[in-house]
C-alpha cells in the first residue's frame, strides 16, 4: 500500500471567501463507512432532515478548512446511478444538480471500500462519468493492512483517473488528507466522461473493466482474521445460540434501562421537583403559575425523565450495528421467520423498529419482494419502539416490584421484555397473515453480505446517540410542550362553579377536558379505565410520548399536592365512587399491552402512505395499518383484563 | 403579579400554543400531501 499522492501537487489553490461554504455531497454504496466516515469529517455540527417533500432521511453537517465552511450532505447509500428506490433516486438527482431545494454539490466524495474493491469501484466509476469535480475517499484501509492486503493507490489513481484518498474512518486516519483534497477538488479539472458505463451493456463492460484493475491494483493477503471472524459467526449464527445470543443482548440492554439510567433519571425527576418548588415560591398563587407547575413542568418533565433510557436503547442499537452484529442477527433468525413468510432481510427494518417505526419502514427498501416488502411494512410498527418506552418505564416502575428474578435480572426489566417480545410475536404472527391473505408470493432465499466485524468507535456512537436524544429534547420542547399547555387550558377551564371552593378533583371534572373524558369513558371502561387514561389515549394518537405528558398534567391538576412524582401519583389514585385503586398491576398490563398494539404515531402514518406507493393506495395500506392494529390493541387489552379479572388477579385493588 | 395579569399571561401562552400546533398541523398536512401525490412543492404547485 502506498499512501495517497492524493492531489495533483502542481494545483495552485483558489481560496473561497469565507461565506461561501463549500458543498460536499458525500456518496457511496451501503455498507461503505459512509456515515462513519461522515461523523469522522463533521464531528457534531450536523443535523438529520428529510429531503423537500419526501421522507428520504439525509444528514448534513460542517466542518471548517481553514477559513472556508465545508457543508457535508450524506446521501442515501447507493449501488447503481440507475435508480432502483426512491432513496437512489435522490442521491442521482442531488448528484446530477436535480433535486429540488438542494443546492448543487461542488464536490461529490465517493466513499469506495478497500475491502471490497470489485463491488464498489462500478459505482465510483459511474459517478465519475457525471463529470464532477470528485474524491475518492478509499475506506477501512486499516482493514487490508491488517488482512496483508496491499492496494497500489497510485496504479488505482492512474486507472480510474480520479483523486483517491486512502483512510480509515473508525481510527480517524487520513481526514486531514481527505479535507485537504475536498478543498482543492473544486479547482481540478471534471475527471473525462467514458461514456461507456450506462446502460445493461456498460454494466457488463464495467464489471469486466472493474476485473482487470483490482488484478493491477491489489495484492490479496492470507485475511488472518477470517478465521476469528468465522468462530465468531459459528455461535452467533448457530440456529440454537444465534437467537438466545440476541435474546440475551436484548436483556441486557433493558436491564441497562432500568440500572444504570436510574440515577440520571432521579437527577433529571429532583430537577423537575426543584423546578416546580421554585416557581411555587417565586409566584402568587394564580394561572400562570398553575400553568407553568401543573402544565409545562408535569407535562413536559414527565416525558423528560425518560431521556437516559431512550439514550441507552439508542446507545445498544447502535453497537449492534456499527460492529457488524445486526445483520448476522439477521441471519440466525432467518430460519425461524421464515413459517411466517418472513426472510431474515425483514428482521432488519424489525429490529430498526425498536428504535422507530419510521427508519424501520424505509429500511424495507432493500427487500426486492414486493408482497413480503409490504408485509413488513404492515408488520414494523408492532415492533415497541422509542416512544413506548417512556408509556412501559412509567407504569412499570409504578406497578411491578424492582424485586430480582433468581437473583440475577430484575422483574422490571423482564418485564419490558416481555412487551418487546410481545410486539415481536404479534409482528411474525400478523404478517403470516398478511402473507397468507392480501400478501401471497414465495418467500425467496435470503442472500446478504455480511459485513465485517469492526469495533464500534465510542466518538460516532455517541454523536448517533446524541443526535437521538437531540431528537427527543427538541419533540420535548416544541410539540409536547405546546399540547401540555394546551391541555392544562382544558383541564382548567370552564371553571367549576360549584361548591363555592371546589377540590382539584372537582375542577377537573368540571372542565372540558373532563367532560370530554366523561363523555368517552363508556368505551374504555370495559378494558378497566377510567376518563382520565382515555383522554390521556385520545391525545396520545399524536403521538404516544404524549400519553406520559398528559397523564403528567392531569394528575397534577387533579391533586392539590404536586410535589408527588407521576408514578407514586398513580399507585394513589382512587376512584371517587367506589374508593377502589384505579390503577392495578392487571389495569396497568393492559394498558401497556395496548401500547404494545396500537399505532399511535402520525409519522408512521405518513411514511405508510408514501412507501407504500403513495396515493389513494398508499392512504389504504395506511388505513388498515391503523385499523387493524387498533382493533389488535383494543382486543388484546380486553382480553388482558377480562381474563385478569375471570382467574381472580384483582381488578379493584 | 396580580391574578388578572396572572390570567393574561396564561392565555397568551396558550394562544401561542395552539397557534403553533396549528402551525404544526398545517404542515403535516403538507408533507401528507406530498406523501400521496409525490409533489414536494407545496399546496397550489398546479402539479395535480
Amino acid at each position: 500500500m502506498t499512501a495517497a499522492g492524493a492531489a495533483t501537487p502542481s494545483l495552485v489553490e483558489r481560496p473561497r471567501a469565507a461565506s461561501s461554504a463549500l458543498r460536499v455531497a458525500l456518496v457511496g454504496n451501503p455498507n461503505t463507512g459512509k456515515s462513519t466516515l461522515f461523523n469522522a469529517l463533521t464531528g457534531l455540527r450536523q443535523r438529520v432532515a428529510n429531503f423537500p417533500g419526501v421522507t428520504v432521511e439525509h444528514a448534513e453537517g460542517t466542518y471548517f478548512h481553514g477559513a472556508t465552511p465545508v457543508s457535508v450532505l450524506d446521501l442515501p447509500g447507493t449501488y447503481a446511478l440507475s435508480p432502483q428506490s426512491p432513496d437512489e433516486a435522490i442521491a442521482l438527482d442531488v448528484l446530477r444538480g436535480d433535486a429540488a431545494g438542494i443546492p448543487t454539490a461542488d464536490v461529490i466524495v465517493v466513499v469506495v471500500d478497500a475491502a471490497n474493491l470489485e463491488r464498489n469501484l462500478l459505482f465510483a466509476a459511474q459517478v465519475l462519468e457525471l463529470g464532477r469535480p470528485t474524491v475518492i475517499a478509499l475506506n477501512r484501509m486499516d482493514r487490508v493492512a491488517s488482512e496483508g492486503t496491499r492496494i497500489d493507490v497510485p496504479e488505482l489513481i492512474h486507472e480510474l483517473g480520479a483523486v483517491i484518498v486512502p483512510v480509515s474512518a473508525t481510527r480517524r486516519e487520513g481526514i486531514d488528507r481527505l479535507r485537504h483534497a475536498i478543498s482543492r477538488a473544486s479547482t481540478l479539472p471534471a475527471p473525462p466522461a467514458r461514456g461507456w458505463l450506462r446502460g445493461e451493456v456498460g454494466v457488463e463492460r464495467g464489471y469486466a473493466w472493474i476485473d482487470g484493475v483490482v488484478e493491477r491494483c491489489v495484492a490479496r493477503g492470507a485475511g488472518s482474521r477470517r478465521t476469528t471472524s468465522d468462530r465468531v459467526d459459528a455461535v452467533l449464527l448457530h440456529r440454537v445460540w444465534g437467537p438466545l445470543v440476541f435474546i440475551g443482548i436484548l436483556l441486557a440492554a433493558f436491564q441497562a434501562m432500568f440500572t444504570a439510567a436510574r440515577p440520571i433519571a432521579d437527577g433529571i425527576d429532583s430537577l423537575v421537583a426543584l423546578g416546580g418548588a421554585t416557581l411555587l415560591r417565586a409566584l402568587p398563587a394564580g394561572d400562570l403559575r398553575s400553568l407553568l407547575v401543573d402544565g409545562v413542568l408535569a407535562g413536559v418533565g414527565s416525558v423528560l425523565v425518560f431521556l437516559p433510557q431512550i439514550a441507552i436503547l439508542f446507545l445498544f442499537i447502535g453497537l449492534l450495528e456499527d460492529s457488524g452484529y445486526m445483520a448476522r442477527a439477521a441471519f440466525a433468525v432467518d430460519r425461524y421467520v421464515r413459517p411466517f413468510g418472513l426472510q431474515g432481510r425483514s428482521f432488519i427494518p424489525l429490529v430498526s423498529g425498536y428504535a422507530c417505526a419510521v427508519p424501520g419502514i424505509m429500511a424495507t427498501r432493500t427487500i426486492q419482494q414486493r408482497e413480503e416488502r409490504l408485509a413488513t411494512i404492515m408488520v414494523v410498527p408492532l415492533m415497541s419502539c422509542s416512544a413506548r418506552l417512556p408509556v412501559y418505564a412509567l407504569l412499570i416502575a409504578a406497578f411491578v416490584p424492582a424485586v430480582r428474578v433468581g437473583g440475577i435480572v430484575g422483574l422490571q426489566s423482564v418485564t419490558l421484555l416481555a412487551m418487546y417480545l410481545l410486539g415481536t410475536v404479534a409482528a411474525l404472527g400478523m404478517a403470516a397473515i398478511f402473507r397468507r391473505t392480501l400478501l401471497r408470493s414465495d418467500t425467496r432465499a435470503l442472500i446478504m453480505e455480511l459485513p465485517p466485524y469492526s469495533v464500534p468507535s465510542a466518538r460516532v456512537l455517541l454523536a448517533s446517540v446524541w443526535q437521538r436524544v437531540r431528537i427527543f429534547l427538541r419533540r420535548a420542547g416544541t410539540v409536547i410542550l405546546a399540547i401540555s399547555v394546551l391541555l392544562w387550558a382544558l383541564a382548567h377551564y370552564p371553571r367549576a362553579e360549584s361548591p363555592a371552593t371546589p377540590t382539584a378533583e372537582q375542577r377537573l371534572a368540571a372542565s372540558a377536558l373532563g367532560r370530554v373524558g366523561q363523555a368517552i369513558e363508556p368505551a374504555v371502561r370495559p378494558l378497566g379505565y377510567d376518563w382520565k387514561i382515555g383522554v390521556s389515549m385520545i391525545a396520545s394518537f399524536a403521538a404516544r410520548e404524549v400519553f406520559v405528558s398528559t397523564m403528567g398534567t392531569i394528575y397534577s391538576a387533579s391533586t392539590d399536592d404536586g410535589s408527588r412524582a407521576l408514578a407514586r401519583r398513580l399507585r394513589g389514585e382512587r376512584d371517587p365512587r367506589s374508593g377502589h385503586a384505579v390503577y392495578t398491576p392487571l389495569v396497568a398490563v393492559g394498558l401497556m399491552v395496548f401500547y404494545v398494539f396500537a399505532l399511535m404515531c402520525t409519522s408512521t402514518v405518513a411514511i405508510t402512505v408514501r412507501e407504500t406507493g403513495g396515493g389513494w393506495r398508499g392512504v389504504g395500506w395506511a388505513a388498515l395499518q391503523f385499523g387493524y392494529m387498533l382493533a389488535l390493541a383494543y382486543g388484546a387489552a380486553l382480553l388482558v383484563y377480562r381474563a385478569g379479572l375471570a382467574l381472580g388477579l384483582g381488578g379493584a385493588g | 403579579m396580580t391574578a388578572d395579569v396572572q390570567r393574561w399571561l396564561a392565555l397568551a401562552v396558550v394562544l401561542g400554543a395552539g397557534v403553533y400546533l396549528s402551525w404544526r398541523g398545517w404542515r403535516a398536512a403538507r408533507v401528507a400531501r406530498a406523501a400521496r401525490t409525490g409533489c414536494g412543492r407545496g399546496p397550489g404547485c398546479g402539479c395535480e
